[in-house]
């Protein structure tokens, strides 16, 4: 993503990061989504989402 | 002659019941331990001596209401203080104060416990904390998570007990790097009331002690009391080295390995299970972190980003960044570490997951890398944190450079009672938890 991109982005979430911050940001952004990649991979659309928290076993 | 600054709370708690300590000499004792500690580890934010030796002289002054009547702790910068501040480490919150303490520090206090201070925290427990929290077995290494301030006092003897709070292990990581015993209990049971939302689904309320008796202590005025006692015969403890012996230093997978060997000789039976979605956990709950510290502190970042650090300012803008596809991708994947936990638990017919705290001993400070390190830092402690069951870490060996290597007991979700028990056994049976660091004296540094 672009810095423009992310300050828009930044922007409708209610949020205004700093000039400097934003080149930073799409860098982050892009790190994060190396990191997310297995996640994706795993194919979980078919599992529950974990919004449930109480921590007791089934 | 008992050294005060390394006693037990059980002991210490004995001598004041028998009228041959007091609280005044407890407290001044750890006072001065904090006066000679602090130039070197800096693991404190702000110490109150005068507020806690006039609660000393007033607990002097009443029968013992219990183990915990006199003993001084302190607690990590998010937990609130009504007689103190509470800024979590951050420029935009200086000068906080709750009007009230938050439940689990009002229980302590409640139980005859004796606050001492703040104790250090990284920034809204995203960020750095400066001047920086030093281990205390060797002041140029890494000294844990957030809650690294709690870890390092209770081991140099500037508290004897402490709170902090783990979203990702960042109770039981100093506890593990700094020799001591940390537990974070099950996700709720130590309310978190008054705690700063970095990651509310994450996080925990966790304790520092030296041994696991002083933890069931703790708990008990935290929570509820546990019965520990009993033996290890008959029970059922997995490990699951595909994941917590991968990438993990080999000087830890030994102490780990001999840590089985003695939990066997015991009594326990090792049963070898896998739990597949463990290889999520990672990126599952960093995820799931920076998403929720990124909308609890939306308001403070909208309002007074100019007084919040680089670094946790890019954090928390991060967190509101990201797509709803990967936040939900990951709470996916928590649901299902969850049902495989679950599902293993129930298969093998387990009483605890037994494991290395760490994947690595504390590294030296200028050889870090946060995007390389922090995650390895974290693999083993996450997925606890996501599946919410206590995880209890004991110190269970010495790397070849003499830093302590913890062991870390996963129980049953509200079953703190085995997971305790587990590490009594094994602290009775092993003298590792009486290792303690030697600082260099401030004069040999200059």
């Amino acid at each position: 993503m672009q810095a423009r991109e992310i300050e828009q982005l930044a922007e409708l979430a209610g949020i205004r990061p700093p000039e400097g911050d934003l080149a930073l940001l799409a860098d982050a952004l892009a790190t994060h989504a190396k990191l997310v990649a297995p996640l994706l991979d795993a194919r979980l659309c078919g599992e529950r989402s974990a919004l449930d928290l109480d921590p007791r076993f089934a | 002659v008992i050294d005060l600054t390394q006693v037990t709370i059980r002991a210490a708690a004995d001598l004041i019941v028998k009228r041959k300590l007091s609280a005044v000499e407890l407290v001044s004792a750890v006072l001065d331990r904090i006066e000679e500690t602090e130039s070197l580890v800096h693991a404190y934010a702000r110490v109150d001596a005068e507020g806690a030796l006039a609660a000393a002289r007033r607990a002097d002054g009443e029968r013992p209401r219990g183990p915990l009547h006199g003993i001084p702790f302190a607690v990590k910068d998010v937990l609130a203080t009504a007689d103190l501040p509470t800024e979590c480490g951050c420029r935009a919150l200086e000068g906080n104060r709750p009007a009230r303490d938050a439940t689990a520090v009002a229980s302590l206090k409640a139980a005859g416990a004796i606050l001492l201070g703040k104790h250090v925290t990284s920034e809204l427990v995203c960020g750095v904390n400066e001047p920086v929290t030093r281990n205390a077995w060797n002041l140029a290494h890494y000294p844990g998570g957030s809650s690294a301030g709690g870890g390092v006092s209770v081991a140099v003897g500037s508290s004897l007990a402490a709170l902090g709070t783990d979203a990702g292990g960042s109770v039981r990581k100093p506890a593990s790097l700094n020799g001591v015993v940390g537990l974070k209990a099950t996700h709720g049971l130590i309310p978190r009331e008054g705690v700063l939302p970095p990651s509310g689904s994450l996080d925990h309320v966790g304790t520092f002690a030296r041994t696991v008796e002083d933890t069931e202590l703790l708990l008990a005025a935290l929570a509820a009391p546990v019965d520990s006692e009993g033996p290890l015969e008959g029970m059922r403890l997995g490990t699951c080295r595909a994941y917590y012996h991968a990438d993990v230093d080999s000087w830890v997978v030994d102490a780990c390995e001999a840590a089985l060997v003695e939990l066997r000789r015991l009594g326990a039976t090792i049963i070898d299970v896998e739990v597949p979605a463990l290889a999520l956990a990672v990126p599952a709950g960093v995820t799931i972190f920076i998403a929720e510290a990124g909308a609890d502190m939306r308001c403070l970042l909208a309002e007074r980003a100019a007084e919040i650090g680089g670094e946790t300012r890019r954090a928390l803008e991060l967190g509101l960044l990201l797509p709803a596809v990967w936040v939900d991708a990951a709470q996916r994947a928590r649901a299902l570490l969850r049902r495989e936990m679950a599902q293993t638990f129930r298969d093998a017919r387990l009483d605890a997951l037994v494991a290395p705290t760490l994947a690595l001993t504390s590294m030296p400070l200028a050889q870090m890398s946060p995007d390389v390190h922090l995650a390895r830092y974290m693999s083993l402690t996450m997925p606890a944190n996501l599946t919410g069951q206590p995880s209890l870490s004991v110190p269970c060996g010495l790397s070849p450079e003499g830093l302590p290597i913890g062991l870390q007991i996963v129980g049953r979700p509200f079953d703190e009672a085995t997971t305790l028990q587990i590490g009594r056994r094994f602290q009775e049976a092993t003298d590792w938890h009486t290792r303690r660091p030697a600082l260099p004296a401030v004069a040999d540094l200059a």
